[in-house]
């Protein structure tokens, strides 16, 4: 039914959701998962409000979550490709899937970032946009 | 992961789509299938209704259902029905609520008209949804 999923993660709670909810559903449907790490620098790093452990560290954010990503989806035994993208979340997420040819998008229905019971604004763009189906999953309702 | 489906139908080609993916979703994750039959109350001309329904009473929405029936038990799949009157939106929502479903599923054409963007009833669907919400890509890709 779906052969290509792309889903759209950063480091938040509602993200993390959604790639295991793709993560199952890849598991159950078969075909390809594929991961999108839209990280968004929020501002630039200021070094005295890091915890101490990264003081003798230069690891990017971005590579971290892509680390842990990569750890926690092989974990579940699903191979996976991941594209790490900067600017606009739902810009990169849809303009991935289109390269792609993704037939299915899934993302956190949170926007990605702030804590808003109504839809946010990522997944609002990506349903928007998107040239295929997409998938919101719920991260709020049972939080 | 997804235990009750609801998924929205009326009599369009975007809905018997989004139904039987539904189906499809059912079929491969488990759960239990709901259909709902959005109409408005319209009333309804004779002379409107192809030749082969001259001869019968039936409901245009009665019609409707026996359809999806057929294409829901065609995907192996059992499934409860519900009719629901009023906004599409706001009908498919609250059966959702009643049934304590944890995924709607819905066309993208927002059930009505030719577009390419997303239509109301899905959108609508997407914010008001207090749970997780599949739009199924059924616009036809022929470039």
């Amino acid at each position: 039914m779906f052969k290509t999923v792309l889903v759209g993660a950063d480091s938040s709670v509602t993200a993390s959701r959604a790639v295991s909810t793709a993560v199952e559903l890849v598991k159950v449907l078969g075909g390809t998962l594929h991961v999108i790490t839209a990280y968004k620098p929020p501002d630039p790093p200021r070094m005295d409000k890091l915890p101490d452990e990264f003081f003798d560290r230069v690891t990017d954010p971005a590579d971290l979550l892509l680390e842990k990503l990569r750890a926690s989806i092989s974990g579940e035994g699903v191979e996976a490709k991941y594209y790490p993208a900067t600017g606009d979340p739902a810009d990169a997420i849809v303009r991935v899937a289109d390269q792609i040819g993704a037939d299915l998008i899934v993302v956190g229905n949170k926007g990605m970032k702030g804590v808003r019971r109504v839809l946010g604004s990522v997944p609002n763009s990506v349903a928007h946009q998107a040239n295929c189906s997409v998938l919101i999953v719920d991260t709020v309702s049972d939080s | 992961m997804f235990k009750t489906v609801l998924v929205a139908a009326d009599g369009s080609e975007t809905a018997a789509r989004a139904v039987s993916t539904a189906a499809e979703f059912v079929k491969a994750l488990g759960g239990e299938l709901h259909v709902v039959n959005v109409y408005k109350p319209d009333p309804v001309r004779a002379d409107k209704l192809p030749g082969e329904f001259s001869n019968t009473t039936a409901e245009p929405a009665d019609v409707l259902l026996s359809d999806l029936r057929l294409a829901v038990q065609n995907a192996g799949v059992k499934a409860e029905y519900h009719a629901a009157k009023g906004d599409p939106a706001e009908a498919i929502v609250r059966v959702a609520d009643r049934i304590g479903a944890d995924l709607i599923v819905v066309g993208n054409k927002g059930m009505k008209g030719v577009r390419r963007v997303l239509g109301s009833v899905p959108n609508s669907v997407a914010h008001q949804a207090n749970c997780s919400v599949l739009i199924v890509d059924t616009v036809p890709r022929s470039e």
